[in-house]
């Protein structure tokens, strides 16, 4: 018997695949009391609506989206009683939840994320970038974040449309690269979105800013800042440290 | 070769003109790459991807760079090519298309045909007595970039200037001196002439079947 069932889907669930947050899987797992050095629980993705869930047991459920915008508790483990049911749908302000759960009887510890932990999102408006093209004008412009954005690619449009977009030959492409079509417009990268692509590449989010992109909402505003790549790899390496001491037990 | 470095955990190599040879791709082809790398390739250049949680590795980047290079000389060099690689000889693939006529389907052909000063049925004639081979495979799962031999008929296709947000599965299109199919439904900016029915994903694995090399005609 699975863990819990779905009595209401959300709009869009993904799970096994790669998150766009790349910290959901690894620090849901913690939360859980589970660590890399053994198998993970798959951690769900849901887009625009969360789901309603029954548990069929007793059960521990952790969840993760930026801070104020569920009103359950986020990056701790909730302990679920079997019968009871967990409702979702409400996501406030983003665009995404995740949620990881496993059996109370495992014996695993139920942990919490500290409170001033920086692996607590929030949900800043300013997207790092550890790399942009020298020719092209990037930065402190405002860009809106367009419906038809999904995790192949995240359609930007510009105020003023960037000058400089054209066709390239086909190059490898990766989450967080952006590309600029010649009609001016951004598009990022999703981590479903092509491994190649024959628009020119301008830019590219640093690694910890991908988890900024997990929660951008349709019609919202960002904007973009540049980063070096020493202190990209900084931001990663304080997120690191973060895991290995920020868990505490519930 | 040129290194550049598109991020704190990405690296590009621009190999020299005539370079990315079809036994150089095939080889390249799922190959991990230095220090646990994932390697990809486009038109004239491979990339590596390292997880930037392994701090120690990035913060090495003279180390990588001389890695890279000498992942892609050793290749190169002590690589056997052509058939002695294993990998067999090129296959030959005949794809059917129906070109156009679908109504539920948008298209580009008229768009091709002003381009191109000639009529669609010019663009699609020109299509067909093309013979392509697979450059190289990226941008979904089992999508292929097809280029037409050399002395091949010449069509003049510009991506769009926004790409469509979704093109259907099966979609055949033209991308700048490319031609391609579109395995599963996606985004996409190259012109769409017709479809075809064929999957060209293998069943089990879901990858593609065309390897670097493969020949491609359209009836």
């Amino acid at each position: 018997m699975s863990l819990f069932e779905i009595i209401k889907p959300a709009a869009a669930m993904v799970t096994q695949r790669v998150p766009m947050d790349p910290y959901a899987t690894i620090l849901l797992n913690r939360v859980l009391g589970l660590s890399e050095s053994g198998p993970l629980i798959p951690v769900t993705e849901c887009t625009l609506t969360g789901p309603v869930l029954k548990a069929n047991q007793d059960i521990v459920i952790a969840l993760a989206a930026p801070e104020g915008q569920l009103n359950m508790p986020v990056w701790e483990s909730i302990p679920v009683p079997a019968g009871d049911t967990i409702d979702l749908r409400r996501m406030g302000g983003t665009s995404r939840i995740y949620f990881a759960a496993r059996s109370a009887d495992d014996r695993a510890p139920s942990l919490r994320l500290r409170k001033e932990s920086p692996l607590r999102i929030q949900a800043k408006k300013e997207i790092p970038l550890s790399w942009v093209d020298a020719e092209v004008e990037f930065t402190a412009r405002t860009f809106k974040v367009l419906p038809a954005s999904d995790r192949r690619g995240i359609r930007c449009q510009a105020p003023q449309k960037i000058n400089g977009g054209r066709e390239t030959p086909a190059e490898p492409m990766t989450y967080g690269a952006i590309q600029l079509p010649p009609s001016g417009d951004p598009v990022i990268v999703g981590p479903d979105g092509p491994i190649t692509g024959g628009y020119r590449r301008i830019a590219t989010v640093a690694f910890h800013g991908l988890r900024q992109l997990a929660w951008l909402m349709p019609a919202e505003l960002v904007q973009f800042t540049i980063i070096t790549p020493e202190e990209a790899l900084n931001h990663v390496a304080t997120l690191e440290e973060a895991l290995a001491r920020d868990l505490m037990p519930c | 070769m040129k290194i550049q470095w598109l991020s704190e955990r990405e690296l590009r190599l621009i190999l020299p003109d005539g370079a990315m040879t079809a036994d150089l791709r095939r080889q390249i082809s799922g190959r991990p790459g230095p220090m646990m790398a994932f390697v990809t390739q486009g038109a004239n250049a491979i990339h590596f991807l390292w997880d930037p949680r392994a701090q120690k590795l990035l913060k090495q980047p003279s180390t990588l760079e001389r890695e890279a290079e000498a992942w892609v000389t050793d290749i190169r060099v002590h690589e056997p090519q052509n058939d002695q690689a294993g990998t067999g000889a090129p296959s030959k693939f005949s794809v059917p298309v129906q070109y156009g006529h679908d109504p539920m389907m948008a298209h580009d052909l008229e768009r091709l045909a002003q381009l191109n000063q000639c009529t669609a049925e010019e663009i699609v004639r020109r299509h067909r007595e093309t013979t392509w081979f697979v450059a190289f495979c990226g941008f979904q799962p089992g999508f292929a970039y097809l280029e037409p031999q050399p002395g091949s008929p010449v069509i003049v296709a510009p991506r769009h200037q926004n790409p469509r947000a979704k093109v259907p599965a099966g979609s055949v299109a033209l991308g700048g001196t490319y031609c391609g199919i579109y395995p599963k439904e996606g985004p996409g900016g190259w012109n769409l002439i017709g479809k075809t029915t064929v999957s060209f994903l293998d069943p089990e694995t879901g990858a593609g079947v065309w390897q670097p090399g493969d020949l491609v005609e359209f009836v």
